[in-house]
C-alpha cells in the first residue's frame, strides 16, 4: 500500500486519540477495500465466468415455455418435482426473474470496472507522442529484422509510403499503424452500456400494448396506456387522441395463404380526424411519439346476449391462439353424403353432430330427441361409460374412512386426487390413477411421493398404519368409451375418443373469459375455413356448451345468445419507446467496435546501425499474418527476418 | 440422370416451376457438381496427407476453388430464375437453400484463408465437412427444400440482410471450428504421444510444434474475430427488422436467444484467450462450444420450442 499513510506503531498509537487513529486508519482500510474491489471486479476471468453463466441461464428460457407457472405445470414429460423446482426459480419468466437480472447487474458492474481501469492508461498511451513512449526491450519485440545495407531512413520511407505514421526517435524511428483500433474493445463495451441504458430507459419510460379493433371501433391512446401490460413507472401520459380502424383487409397468394394485411387508421383528436393512413406489416404509423404497428388479425365475433331484458355485447377479438378442447368425440360416420362425428362434453348423454373435417354444426341429438336434418336422422340409444372413481376407502389407524376424489385434470394429469388428509403427523394427499389401481401417497409440503399402496395393502405413514381398502366406482365418471347411435334407422356402435388424446385443437381466436348465464365462458372460433362455427366453451373445464352457426340463437342458463356471424378484426400494437435511439446508437457502436477489432495495431522500432539498421516489430493480435506481412514488406529491401526465439514468443499478448 | 433430385427448385407442386427449363436443370447439376468437386478435393487432401507430397494438396485447392465457383453459379442461377416468379425472392428461402449458401461462403472463405495460413489438415477437414454438409442437405425432404410464399412479416429487405449476415457468420464459425478441432487434435496427440517431461518434449519438437499450434490458434481466433462482428450485425439487423415489423426489437424468442447465446460463447472465447490460464486448449474448447451453439441456433432451435421463427425452415 504505497500511497496509504504508514500505520502508527503501538507506541505512537497510545499517544493518539480514537478520532485521530480513525483518520489514519480509515483511508487505509478504504484503499485496501478499493484495491480489492477493483482487482476482483476488473478480472477477465470473472467476465468469462459471468458471460458463461448468462449464456447458460439464457438457454433455460428456450427450453421452458415462457408465460406463467401453469405452462410449466403442463410439461407432463417432466417429473412433478422438476416442475416444482422450475416454478420456484421462475423458469417460466427467466429473463425478468430477480436472479437473472442480478446476474446481468453483476456482469455490467464487471464490465464497468474493467473498462474504467483500462481505458485511462490506453487513452494516455494513444494520446502520447510516439517518441515519448518507452521502447520495449528487444526481448519484447516478437519479430525482428536485420537490414545489411538499407538505412533506417530508407526503411522509414517505405513505411511512410505504406501508410504508417513514422516519427523520428533517438537512434532511429518509431512507426505505427491503426493505433486507434486499440480502442475496439472499449468501443464494444461502451456500446453494450448504451444498450443497457437504452433498455432501462425503455423499461422506465415506455409502454406497449396490443389490442384488437373491429372496423369502426376506436382506441383512445390514454386507454391503451392504462391497459398496457408493460408500462414503465416514469412513462408520461400520452396526448389525448384516439386511433380508429376505418377498414381492414388482406391480400392473398393464389394458394389462399395470406400475403399481406392492411388497416386504414384515422387519428381522431377532439372528435375530428386529423390524419388517415393505411398501415401494413413492416409499415407502421407514428403519431406524437406513439407508434401503431399492424401486428395480427383474426376473425372476431360479436354476440348479443339478453338476460332479464338487458342486452349486452361480448366481443371476441383476441390474438389468434390455438386451444385444446376437452370432451369426447365419436368415430366418424356418414350421414347422407357428409362425413360427420359426434361431440360429447364428457358429461351427460347429448351429442353435437359436426361435419368432418370442417366442423360445421349439423345439430344436437339426445336420447329421446333425435336429430332430424335433410331427411336424415341420428338418435342416441345409449352411452357406454368406463367406470370412474367416486371415492377411496381407507383404514387409518384402525378407523375406516371414505374419502371422495376429484378429477386431476385441473392439474393436467389423468386420474384423480383427494383433498388434504392427515396421516398421523403428516399432511398428504392421494393420487388415484383409476379404479382398483395402486394409489400414491404424496407429501403435501414437499410434493414428494411417500410410496404406493396396492388395493388391500397397508403401510405406516407418519406413525399410523394406513390400509387401502379399495375404490368406489362412479358409474359415468371415467368418461364415455362408446355410444350406440341409430343412424337413419340403422344401429351402430361407435367408439369414443378423448379429444385430448387426438391432439384436436381449434386454431383460431379465443376471447378472454366472460360471464354469460352465470357461467364463466370463453368464445372460440376456428379461423379456417371461413364460416366455421362459434364455440361457447366452459372456461374452466374446456368443454363446449354450445356450437353456433351464423344467425343462430341459443340459451345458456337463462341468457339468450345470438350470433350474427364472423367479422374480421385488426390487431394493432402500440408503443412508445424513448430508449430506442439510445439502443440503436448502442447497436451501431457495438457493430463499429467489433469491426474495429478486425484491424491490428502494428508498431515498429527502427534503429540505425553502423551498417544498415535493425527493426523490431510488434502487433497486438494476429502475429502469424503480421510476420508474413513483414516478410512481404521488407524482403525486397534486403531485410532478413530473424527466427523467433522462445524468449520473445509469448510476449505479444 | 438430370440431377433434378438435387434441385431445390422442385416447386412443381405449386406449378410455379417448370422442371424442363434449362435453368432448373442447371441448378440441380450445379449442386451435384459442387458435391462431386468437394468430394474429389477431400480425396486429394487425403492423398496429400498420406503421401506428404504437395501436388495433391494444390489439386485439392484447385478443386475447392472450382466448387466455390459452381456453388456461386448455382446461387445466381436460382436467383435469376426465381426472381421472375416471385419478386420478393431471395435465395435463402428454405433450409436447403440456406445450407447451400453457407457452403458457398465456407468455400469462398476457405480459399482466401488457406492462401494465407496454409495450415496442415485445414483443407482436408474443411473439404470433408463441406462434402458431408451437401450430402446431408441433398437428403432433406422436399418439404424443407420447397420454398413457400413469404409470410407478410418477411417481405422486407431487412430480412434479406439479416439472414445473409447470419449465414456468413456461421460459415466463418464453421471454419473456426475446423481450426479449433485441428488445434485440439494436435494438442492431445502431442500431450499423449510424448513423454510427459518438458525437457523431452522440447528436445523432440522444438519449434515446429509450437509454431503449428500458434498458427492454428491464431487461425481460430481470426476467424472468430471475423464472424463475431458479422454475427453482431446479423443479430442487430434482426432486431431492427423485428422492431419495424412488430414494434419489438427483442422478444426472447428461442432463435434469437440462441443467437445471443452463441455471441456470448464467442465473447467468452475472446476473453478466455486473454487470460494466461485459459489460453490454448481451453480457449479452443470455447471455440468448439461456440460452434455447437451455432448448430443449435441454426438447426436445433426448431425442435426445441416454438416462436417467431417457426416458419423457420429459414435462417
Ligand atoms: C458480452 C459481453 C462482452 C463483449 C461482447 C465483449 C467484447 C469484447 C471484444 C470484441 C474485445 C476485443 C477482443 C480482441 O481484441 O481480441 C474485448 C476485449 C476486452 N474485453 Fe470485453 N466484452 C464483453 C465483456 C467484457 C467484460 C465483462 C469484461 C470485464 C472484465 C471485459 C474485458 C475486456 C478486456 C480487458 C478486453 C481487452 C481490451 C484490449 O486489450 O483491448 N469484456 N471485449
Amino acid at each position: 500500500m504505497a500511497d496509504g499513510p504508514a500505520t502508527p506503531t503501538a507506541d505512537e498509537a497510545t499517544l493518539l486519540d480514537r478520532d485521530q487513529l480513525a483518520e489514519i486508519r480509515g483511508p487505509e482500510a478504504w484503499v485496501r477495500f478499493r484495491n480489492g474491489f477493483v482487482t476482483f471486479w476488473a478480472s477477465i476471468k470473472l467476465a468469462v465466468v459471468l458471460i458463461c453463466a448468462i449464456a447458460a441461464a439464457s438457454t433455460l428460457g428456450t427450453i421452458v415455455p415462457q408465460g406463467g407457472p401453469e405452462d410449466v405445470l403442463a410439461l407432463e414429460e417432466m417429473s412433478l418435482r422438476t416442475r416444482e423446482f422450475l416454478i420456484s426459480i421462475q423458469a417460466y419468466n427467466v429473463y425478468y426473474s430477480a436472479w437473472y437480472l442480478t446476474l446481468l447487474g453483476l456482469f455490467f458492474l464487471n464490465l464497468a470496472v474493467c473498462t474504467w481501469v483500462r481505458v485511462w492508461p490506453r487513452l494516455r498511451f494513444a494520446l502520447a507522442r510516439p517518441r515519448d513512449l518507452p521502447i520495449p526491450a528487444r526481448d519484447h519485440m516478437p519479430d525482428q529484422l536485420r537490414f545489411a545495407d538499407t538505412t533506417a531512413n530508407q526503411v522509414a520511407e517505405t513505411l511512410r509510403r505504406r501508410g504508417y505514421r513514422v516519427f523520428p526517435a533517438k537512434e532511429g524511428f518509431v512507426a505505427d499503424r491503426n493505433r486507434l483500433f486499440r480502442f475496439a474493445a472499449m468501443v464494444v463495451h461502451l456500446g453494450l452500456f448504451m444498450i443497457l441504458i437504452g433498455g432501462i430507459t425503455a423499461g422506465l419510460t415506455g409502454y406497449k400494448h396490443s389490442f384488437p379493433l373491429l372496423p369502426g371501433e376506436s382506441m383512445p391512446a390514454r386507454k391503451a396506456f392504462e391497459d398496457a401490460r408493460t408500462r414503465g413507472r416514469l412513462t408520461p401520459l400520452p396526448d389525448d387522441f384516439r386511433v380508429r380502424l376505418d377498414k381492414f383487409w388482406t391480400t392473398r397468394y393464389p394458394d389462399g395463404s395470406v400475403k399481406q394485411f392492411y388497416s386504414t387508421l384515422s387519428i381522431v383528436e377532439d372528435d375530428k380526424p386529423v390524419l388517415s393512413r393505411t398501415i401494413k406489416v413492416n409499415e407502421p404509423l407514428e403519431y406524437k411519439g406513439t407508434t401503431y404497428y399492424q401486428s395480427f388479425y383474426g376473425i372476431g365475433a360479436e354476440i348479443l346476449t339478453v338476460a332479464r331484458g338487458i342486452e349486452s355485447r361480448v366481443v371476441l377479438a383476441n390474438q389468434a391462439s390455438s386451444t385444446k378442447l376437452q370432451g369426447f368425440i365419436t368415430q366418424r360416420f356418414t350421414l347422407g353424403k357428409q362425413q360427420v362425428f359426434g361431440y360429447n362434453p364428457g358429461k351427460g348423454d347429448h351429442f353435437e353432430i359436426l361435419t368432418f373435417p370442417m366442423l360445421g354444426y349439423v345439430g344436437d341429438a339426445k336420447p329421446g330427441r333425435p336429430l332430424q336434418t335433410n331427411g336424415h336422422s341420428v338418435a342416441v340409444r345409449r352411452v357406454l361409460s368406463r367406470p370412474g372413481v367416486a371415492s377411496v376407502r381407507l383404514v387409518i389407524g384402525g378407523k375406516s374412512r371414505t374419502v371422495p376424489v376429484e378429477s386431476a385434470s385441473r392439474f393436467k394429469m389423468q386420474g384423480y386426487i383427494t383433498r388434504q388428509l392427515e396421516f398421523g403427523s403428516r399432511k398428504v394427499f392421494l393420487f388415484v390413477p383409476g379404479p382398483d389401481q395402486p394409489i400414491q401417497i404424496v407429501d403435501l409440503d414437499s410434493i414428494a411421493s411417500l410410496g404406493t399402496l396396492a388395493p388391500g395393502a397397508h403401510k405406516a405413514f407418519g406413525g399410523v398404519d394406513v390400509r387401502f381398502a379399495g375404490t368406489d366406482d362412479d358409474p359415468a365418471g371415467g368418461g364415455p368409451v362408446a355410444t350406440e347411435l341409430v343412424i337413419d334407422g340403422e344401429a351402430q356402435v361407435l367408439r369414443m375418443i378423448e379429444l385430448e388424446k387426438t391432439g384436436f385443437r381449434v386454431e383460431g381466436a379465443a376471447s378472454d373469459p366472460v360471464e354469460i348465464g352465470g357461467r364463466n365462458v370463453v368464445l372460440m372460433q376456428a379461423s379456417e375455413p371461413p364460416g366455421s362455427p362459434l364455440w361457447i366453451m366452459d372456461a374452466r373445464e374446456g368443454t363446449a356448451l354450445a356450437v353456433m352457426r351464423p344467425g343462430e340463437r341459443t340459451d345458456i342458463g337463462i341468457t339468450k345468445v345470438r350470433w350474427d356471424g364472423p367479422v374480421w378484426f385488426s390487431g394493432l400494437q402500440t408503443k412508445t419507446d424513448p430508449g430506442l435511439p439510445v439502443i440503436y446508437a448502442g447497436f451501431l457502436i457495438v457493430i463499429l467496435g467489433t469491426m474495429m477489432g478486425l484491424f491490428n495495431h502494428e508498431q515498429l522500432w527502427i534503429t540505425a546501425q553502423e551498417q544498415g539498421c535493425r527493426v523490431g516489430a510488434k502487433v497486438n493480435r494476429g502475429r502469424f499474418t503480421f510476420r508474413r506481412h513483414l516478410e512481404r514488406l521488407f524482403t525486397g529491401q534486403g531485410g532478413e527476418l530473424l527466427p523467433q526465439s522462445p524468449n520473445n514468443q509469448g510476449a505479444a499478448a | 440422370m438430370n440431377g433434378n433430385e438435387f434441385s431445390s427448385l422442385d416447386r412443381q407442386a405449386t406449378g410455379l416451376i417448370d422442371p424442363q427449363n434449362w435453368m432448373v436443370i442447371l441448378d440441380g447439376r450445379l449442386v451435384l457438381a459442387t458435391l462431386v468437386l468437394t468430394g474429389l478435393a477431400t480425396l486429394a487432401f487425403i492423398v496429400r496427407w498420406a503421401t506428404g507430397k504437395s501436388v495433391p494438396g494444390r489439386i485439392g485447392q484447385g478443386l475447392m476453388g472450382l466448387a466455390a465457383l459452381t456453388s456461386l453459379g448455382q446461387l445466381v442461377d436460382r436467383y435469376v430464375y426465381m426472381v421472375r416468379i416471385d419478386p420478393h425472392y431471395w435465395p435463402l428461402s428454405n433450409l436447403f437453400e440456406s445450407v447451400m449458401f453457407v457452403v458457398f461462403a465456407i468455400l469462398a472463405l476457405h480459399l482466401v484463408i488457406d492462401r494465407v495460413y496454409k495450415a496442415p489438415g485445414f483443407g482436408l477437414v474443411s473439404a470433408g465437412l463441406v462434402t458431408i454438409i451437401i450430402s446431408l442437405a441433398s437428403l432433406l425432404p422436399p418439404r424443407l427444400r420447397d420454398a413457400s410464399p413469404l409470410v407478410p412479416s418477411l417481405q422486407s429487405y431487412w430480412i434479406k440482410i439479416h439472414v445473409t449476415l447470419m449465414l456468413i457468420s456461421y460459415a466463418a464459425f464453421a471454419l473456426s471450428f475446423v481450426a479449433a478441432t485441428l488445434y485440439l487434435f494436435f494438442h492431445y496427440r502431442n500431450a499423449f504421444a510424448q513423454p510427459r517431461s518438458i525437457g523431452a518434449m522440447a528436445a523432440q519438437q522444438p519449434n515446429n510444434h509450437s509454431a503449428l499450434m500458434d498458427l492454428l490458434d491464431e487461425l481460430t481466433y481470426r476467424l472468430i474475430m471475423l464472424g463475431f462482428p458479422i454475427l453482431a450485425f446479423g443479430i442487430i439487423t434482426g432486431g431492427l427488422w423485428a422492431n419495424h415489423a412488430w414494434g419489438t426489437y427483442w422478444s426472447w424468442d428461442p432463435k434469437e436467444t440462441w443467437a445471443l447465446i452463441t455471441w456470448l460463447v464467442y465473447a467468452a472465447y475472446l476473453h478466455a484467450r486473454m487470460s494466461r490460464d485459459w489460453q490454448g486448449a481451453k480457449a479452443a474448447w470455447f471455440a468448439v462450444a461456440g460452434f455447437v451453439s451455432v448448430l443449435i441456433t441454426y438447426l436445433g432451435v426448431n425442435y426445441l420450442a416454438t416462436g417467431l421463427h417457426t416458419y423457420g425452415k429459414l435462417l
